[in-house]
């Protein structure tokens, strides 16, 4: 090996040597500015950075809307069939909530059972109580006299399947 | 948990049978005697509904409830021990913030019927003004009790539907639907240790 080439080797690893430097004292400033930032952030009252976090996921979050599934159970004299109650929900929550809230709660029967009285309601939005107060409001299913009791509400289909089948054998 | 209806008006066999059926262990009867036990796990306890306050005697044998018509015989009725006060959709108005202020430290209760949410015309201005009572009693620690005020079969309410009525107003269990426990324990604590 000559010498021009030793000089060149030399040269090109303080080089390195150099930017590697320059690189980690612009990181080390970088985080002790970040550091400075967000303890005068927090002293003024701003939100940090896990909250600045966790409020973009609820806003995802908020704009999926999230289902809730209501169960519950008819007490009537009278049989009543899937679709007389279908409507009998549907009409009701119009009148009760208004066809801008019937679009919001998006309602759908999805299972009833007429020989034991348990069912499944789907419920979109934030507020499934108030939809389940509306529901049990219902004292009439075409002609029929009855009383509609919320036994549950479950965030997953599944769990009110489950659900239902334990109560369907007690 | 026992559940407890503490004021129907109808005691036919249908409604009791219905009664028990939804899991109500506890009801509240007006015009029976004595408490009792009608069928197998239900228990009536004999209730009156006063409406003159100068008539109006707590009484250890009977859980009276006042119902006021003005607000002078509400605030009257709010120092009486042993009673509760019955609103509905009539007198609703009068459970402000300082009608419970006069309730505090009284071994008395708030009794709001639910029969009128049933009325489609009553149902908006009963359920806020409902709320507003049901907040500030709950705030100011009154107990508060929901019954249905039932007069037949088909006005009682379902246990649930009160845990969701609970929910929705006050948002946590125990305020309203437990709370019939304390004013039956203040009033006659023979009872809860007899029949339960």
């Amino acid at each position: 090996m000559e010498l021009q080439d030793t000089i060149q080797i030399l040269l090109i690893s303080v080089s390195l040597a150099i930017a590697l430097y320059t690189f980690m004292r612009y990181r080390e400033v970088s985080l002790k500015l970040e550091r400075i930032i967000h303890r005068e952030m927090s002293s003024r009252g701003d939100t940090s950075g896990i909250q600045n976090r966790s409020r973009k996921l609820l806003e995802v979050r908020d704009k999926k809307r999230l289902k809730r599934y209501l169960i519950f159970k008819v007490y009537s004299i009278e049989e009543i069939g899937f679709s007389a109650l279908e409507n009998s929900f549907l009409n009701h929550i119009k009148r009760s909530l208004g066809e801008i809230g019937m679009v919001y709660t998006s309602v759908k029967l999805i299972k009833y059972d007429p020989n034991t009285g348990l069912g499944i309601v789907r419920i979109v939005g934030e507020d499934p109580h108030l939809v389940a107060l509306v529901i049990s409001r219902l004292r009439r299913i075409d002609n029929a006299k009855a009383i509609i009791a919320p036994i549950r509400i479950t965030g997953s289909l599944k769990k009110a399947y489950k659900y239902l089948s334990r109560l369907s054998k007690s | 948990m026992i559940n407890a209806d503490l004021l129907i008006m109808d005691h036919s066999p249908e409604t009791l049978d219905l009664a028990s059926r939804m899991g109500i262990k506890l009801v509240g009867v007006a015009s029976l005697d004595n408490a009792d036990r009608l069928e197998k796990d239900l228990v009536a306890i004999p209730r009156r509904i006063e409406y003159d306050i100068d008539s109006l005697k707590p009484s250890k044998r009977v859980l009276i409830g006042y119902k006021p018509a003005k607000r002078e015989d509400a605030r009257r009725a709010g120092k009486i021990n042993n009673i509760t006060i019955v609103f509905d959709h009539d007198n609703i108005m009068l459970c402000d913030s300082r009608q419970i202020n006069v309730m505090i430290g009284k071994n008395n209760s708030v009794e709001i019927l639910l029969r009128d949410l049933l009325d489609q015309s009553k149902f908006t201005r009963y359920l806020r003004h409902m709320i507003r009572c049901i907040n500030t009693a709950n705030r100011l620690g009154v107990p508060t009790i929901l019954s249905s005020g039932a007069k037949s079969q088909w006005e009682l309410w379902h246990p649930k539907t009160l845990v969701m009525i609970e929910k929705l107003i006050v948002g946590r269990r125990g305020p309203l639907t437990l709370s019939w426990i304390e004013v039956i324990r203040k009033w006659n604590s023979k009872i809860l240790s007899r029949y339960f």
